[in-house]
């Protein structure tokens, strides 16, 4: 199709960093995005997944009553916490261990979340794809809400939720009045204060980097190192893209996963183990993994490190 | 709207977006960021 190149790309932002001349391309594509969908010119995959978050609250049009089915009796949620815990759409959904191993963590730390009765989709999709108006009323209905609750503090696992809560909504609504803190960054944070005890595993791990957080790449570097994990570079520490994001999983495929590739072959030729930190990475990376690697997110290990030896 | 037609002309066809690009890297020189960026004055036409 005649504009399938500005489908083409996962707004990883990889082109912005190294233009000498500093020309915002993620913007002018998601503003290319924008007029199309005006012109009504959108792939026909990219309508219906707009739809589904806009009807449904999550990309894949998944039952809204069952976003909290990861939750299992041995975990400890609070009804009032001012510490709230956004699982996100994939982790709700299709990737609940990620949920439970974070909380278990955190309830090792001795903190005990509570977490959105209503809670909703960030709607990254419609930041990737210019649907600008509907995000300016989710941003000020969501906002508002998690304000209302008196939140002081909200944790997010999936590095697209914290881009979007914390850069796109201000921009789109108002400054927020809670903090939105990676689950990697406040792992971190407890290791350093002593509150999570940790038990080396001894092993040795391909790390994928998450473009959302790719100016922090050194605090999932110091989790791992602190459970003795040893962390082999795939690229030499420069962030890769895993190839889903913005749509391009849906609409193309072949690419999506020929770029998870690029990642795959590289951690199978160092690891059987491949460690990350973004969940939707994680979700497509298994969807295209044709090796013996095992993929787990740095929740799982963490938890695994904290359990050693109890 | 947003004018962007000034940031678009000012690139100087260094093709350093070609390198780091996991689309280009898959697909080839067909599909850039320089390509994409280039569409808008047809998608604002």
């Amino acid at each position: 199709m005649e504009f399938d190149n500005i489908y083409l790309s996962t707004r990883c932002g990889a082109c912005d960093d190294v233009c000498p001349v500093n020309i915002p391309i993620k913007d002018i594509i998601q503003y290319e995005r924008h007029l199309l969908a005006e012109q009504d010119k959108e792939p026909e995959k990219t309508k219906g997944i707009v739809n589904n978050i806009l009807v449904h609250n999550n990309p894949g049009g998944k039952d809204n009553s069952k976003r909290f089915d990861w939750i299992t009796d041995d975990l400890k949620l609070s009804d009032d916490s001012e510490i709230v815990y956004m699982a996100g759409c994939w982790i709700s959904y299709a990737q609940p261990e990620i949920a439970r191993s974070t909380i278990r963590v955190l309830n090792s730390a001795g903190i005990e979340p509570r977490i959105l009765n209503d809670d909703k989709c960030c709607r990254i999709f419609l930041v990737d794809n210019g649907h600008f108006d509907e995000m300016k009323t989710h941003a000020k209905n969501f906002v508002d809400y998690i304000e209302s609750l008196g939140i002081k503090k909200l944790i997010v696992s999936y590095p697209g939720c914290y881009k979007t809560l914390n850069g796109s909504y201000p921009q789109l609504y108002r400054e927020l009045s809670f903090e939105v803190v990676p689950s990697i960054e406040l792992f971190d944070l407890l290791i350093k204060e002593s509150k999570l005890q940790t038990n080396d595993l001894n092993l040795s791990v391909a790390l994928k980097d998450s473009c959302h957080l790719k100016n922090n790449i050194d605090t999932p570097r110091n989790i791992l190192n602190n459970m003795g994990v040893k962390v082999i570079e795939i690229f030499d520490r420069d962030v890769v893209c895993c190839g889903a994001p913005a749509g391009l999983k849906p609409n193309f495929p072949e690419t999506s996963s020929n770029i998870a590739g690029l990642s795959l072959r590289k951690s199978n030729d160092v690891s059987d183990l491949m460690v990350a930190y973004c969940p939707f990475c994680i979700y497509h990376m298994n969807s295209a993994n044709n090796y013996n690697l095992q993929i787990k997110d740095i929740s799982q290990l963490l938890e695994d490190s904290i359990q050693k030896n109890k | 709207m947003k004018d962007y037609k000034q940031a678009v002309d000012s690139c100087i066809d260094c093709k350093k977006c070609w390198d780091v690009c996991p689309v280009t890297k898959v697909k080839g020189k067909e599909y850039t960021p320089q390509g994409k960026i280039q569409l808008l004055s047809k998608v604002e036409s």
